[in-house]
């Protein structure tokens, strides 16, 4: 069977046969030849279960031709035998390797539904794409007996904002089965069908916590003034899971009621996992009082809650609160330091913060030093000597943060920095970030400078990245 | 959802991660699997309140309890979504060829072994069509399967299902050796019985020590998370592990072609088998 060819606006589509000869690649560099303004080619390898090495090097040869005329080659659908051979080869990360769904029949994308792996971006696909003979077999589907085709022709239905199938929706409520309750729920949600929100409120109790969470967050979507009242009465349940799925459906309400329930419980908690729920929850909202909230749960006994506080100021613009929260740095619980520091990262500016972070760098442990060094280059006041002095820790990745650092505040002096560090640094972490550093900022010759590195390199990971820096010009 | 939000995954945190990982399991994770991370540590980041995978690799490296997470994380990138009677064809030829052949030849006990077994659903797939066979009563077999993740190993002791495990299997089977309650299927003490599991890396040549010789070796849509190395090592150990003959069974997208030229492979019509001959 010979190869086809399909041309659309600058996209050149190319199907290989099952066993792709040379001579199919000789016609096809033929056809490509003549043909000028083409931007992508891609290659679609779906039947092919294996090639010869000799069509490897055909595509190669195909590459640099499309290199030439400035247009990019994409191998699409590549089965597993093929990705080995191209590993093997050393070519992996040398071509571009997608999924083009398009190359599909409708029976054959509904059957990777059964591909955890695609099944979502399947989905996706069909949704966007979706016409009359999707409609269709996802309505056939529906009607399956298999759990997982039927959980996909919803979500996929409900992607698609199909509302034809309500009905058949509302009624995969009763099935029993969690996961297509689940994509029921969500999509009863995304439809805003008001009508099913009492019978969702029963999912709350779920003994799957998908089915649950997939509850509070439709309910939040169908809500109306008296929902957040409603939900607040779960907050006195003795059942430690349903209040903490009850804070999650309020705060996705996130309106001025949903938020005085929350803030009123925080007191009475009892639990420190509900506790740290609220701490986390309470900062999606845009209310001056939560940094005092926040500050207040850092003083918590419980080491979880104090965590959660500590990783949620980062979240909200506390810049009225950086004293206290620098006070935090030092903290005896390391990770409560460590979002110390980010946070201050994140709502410093002022020379007074970078010179608190120096000072008692040396007084904290390994992780909240390494939060330091990101926040001072985040902070961007000038402590060069600091970081610098940095580059020669024996941690592998401080010596990483400080070169990031260093990048945020002084651009030269990261990339002398950085070209040092692919000389000379023993450990590839570092190296990696050298070279997205010279990505970034594009120094002359760094190319040939990125060549040269990439030929006494030993490090698969630094190699990959180097490669796709320089296929990427 | 608040507890559910996917975070992205930046090129140098997945590359470190990935080493991390390759390094405790031999598992690769390529550039393009970068999602399945995304969607596998999501809800654990969320859960230790981590807002970067940047956050959570100094959780690894330097929290006192990094080490215990580190399984927990590679119990979470592991898990392989399988079902019963998944690719059926293999075990059938088995069963109904294979084994036939080799009791008519003079064979008494088989030793079959489900590497990266996951929760369970092959090596009591295997059991299953053995007792349909009617095969338990003329010969002895032990069937064992074997995962690096603890838990789905834990999973797999209990038998305990839900209806995800079945997709396409006939009724009358489902019916047969699994007993509903509520939402789940239980596994029947029968065949439960049929089947031991143990935790173990394929990686590592000690798990070989434990196992001792086999006939049958199922190691199917695992290959596909290893690289090249490590396929080679799996597939020698593999070799090393079998009888003479001993069958070894991939998943039906899954080659030995470039790893090992030891195998003879045989086309069965409904899928490939490799065979390990005498000399």
């Amino acid at each position: 069977m010979a190869f086809k060819v399909e041309f659309h606006k600058g996209i050149v589509k190319i199907e290989l046969p099952d066993s792709p000869s040379m001579d199919d690649f000789t016609k096809i560099k033929k056809r490509l030849e003549d043909v000028e303004d083409i931007s992508v080619v891609k290659v679609d390898l779906r039947k092919c279960s294996y090639i010869q090495s000799k069509v490897v090097s055909n595509i190669i040869a195909l590459k640099k031709m499309l290199n030439e005329k400035k247009a990019k080659l994409i191998l699409t659908n590549v089965q597993e035998g093929v990705m080995q051979l191209l590993e093997i080869t050393n070519l992996i990360n040398f071509v571009q390797i997608e999924k083009d769904f398009s190359s599909y029949s409708v029976d054959e994308l509904a059957e990777f539904f059964i591909d955890p792996e695609v099944c979502d971006a399947v989905s996706d696909y069909i949704a966007t794409h979706y016409n009359d003979e999707f409609r269709n077999k996802m309505f056939e589907l529906l009607n399956s007996d298999d759990p997982i085709f039927k959980e996909y022709a919803i979500l996929t239905i409900g992607k698609a904002h199909d509302v034809t199938a309500l009905d058949t929706i509302r009624h995969a409520l009763n099935d029993e089965v969690g996961n297509v309750n689940k994509a029921a729920i969500l999509v009863l949600g995304w439809m805003g069908d008001e009508e099913s929100k009492e019978e969702i409120y029963s999912f709350l109790e779920s003994d799957f916590i998908d089915v649950a969470e997939a509850a509070a967050a439709s309910i939040a979507l169908l809500s109306d003034e008296d929902d957040s009242h409603k939900l607040g009465e779960f907050l006195k349940s003795p059942d430690e899971r349903l209040r903490r799925i009850a804070i999650q459906a309020l705060t996705l309400i996130n309106d001025d009621d949903s938020y005085n329930f929350l803030k009123n419980h925080v007191k009475n908690e009892t639990s420190e996992m509900v506790r740290a729920t609220l701490a986390k929850s309470l900062s999606f909202y845009n209310k001056a009082e939560v940094a005092d909230i926040l500050l207040d749960l850092l003083k918590d006994e419980s080491l979880k809650v104090r965590e959660a506080a500590a990783s949620s100021l980062i979240r909200i613009n506390a810049k009225s609160k950086i004293g206290d929260i620098l006070q935090r740095v030092t903290d005896e619980d390391s990770w409560v330091g460590y979002f110390a520091a980010k946070a201050i990262g994140e709502l410093c500016r002022e020379k007074t913060c970078s010179d608190y972070l120096i000072k008692v760098y040396d007084r904290v442990e390994q992780n909240v030093k390494l939060a330091i060094v990101h926040a001072l280059g985040n902070i961007g006041i000038n402590c060069s000597d600091f970081l610098m002095g940095l580059m020669s820790d024996k941690n592998e990745d401080i010596r990483k943060e400080a070169l990031e650092a260093i990048y945020k505040i002084e651009k030269e002096k990261a990339v002398e920095m950085a070209e040092s560090a692919l000389n000379e640094d023993d450990n590839w972490v570092v190296r990696f970030k050298a070279v997205d550093i010279l990505a970034n900022a594009k120094p002359s010759g760094y190319q040939d400078f990125l060549r040269s590195i990439y030929e006494k390199e030993n490090n698969r990971y630094v190699k990959e990245k180097i490669l796709s820096v320089l296929e990427g010009l | 959802m608040i507890n559910s939000n996917t975070v992205k995954i930046k090129d140098d945190e997945f590359a470190e991660l990935s080493d991390l990982i390759y390094k405790h399991s031999g598992i690769t994770f390529t550039i393009n699997k970068k999602y399945l991370l995304e969607n596998r540590l999501s809800r654990r980041l969320n859960e230790l309140n981590f807002n970067s995978f940047k956050d959570y690799l100094y959780f690894l490296k330097y929290d006192f309890k990094g080490k215990s997470e580190l399984n927990m994380m590679i119990n979470l990138v592991t898990i392989n979504e399988t079902y019963f009677l998944r690719e059926k064809g293999q075990i059938e030829y088995m069963v109904n060829v294979l084994i036939p052949q080799m009791m008519k030849a003079g064979k008494k006990s088989f030793k079959i072994i489900s590497a990266a077994c996951s929760t369970g659903e092959e090596p009591y797939s295997v059991a299953i069509m053995l007792n349909e066979a009617g095969l338990f009563s003329k010969a002895r077999f032990d069937i064992l399967g074997v995962d690096i993740n603890y838990n789905v190993v834990e999973t797999a002791k209990k038998g305990q299902y839900r209806t995800v495990s079945f997709r396409g299997v006939p009724s009358s089977i489902q019916n047969k050796y699994f007993k509903k309650d509520g939402f789940v299927y239980e596994i029947s003490r029968e065949i439960k019985s049929r089947v031991r599991f143990l935790q173990g890396n394929l990686m590592e040549s000690s798990l070989y020590s434990k196992v001792g010789k086999v006939d049958f070796i199922f190691c199917r849509n695992v290959l596909i998370y290893f690289d090249v190395d490590a396929k080679k090592r799996v597939i020698d150990n593999f070799y090393r592990l079998l009888n003479t003959p001993g069958y070894l069974f991939l998943g039906h997208s899954e080659t030995l072609s470039k790893i090992s030229t030891s195998f003879k492979m045989n086309n069965f019509g409904r899928g490939i088998v490799y065979i390990k001959e005498g000399l």
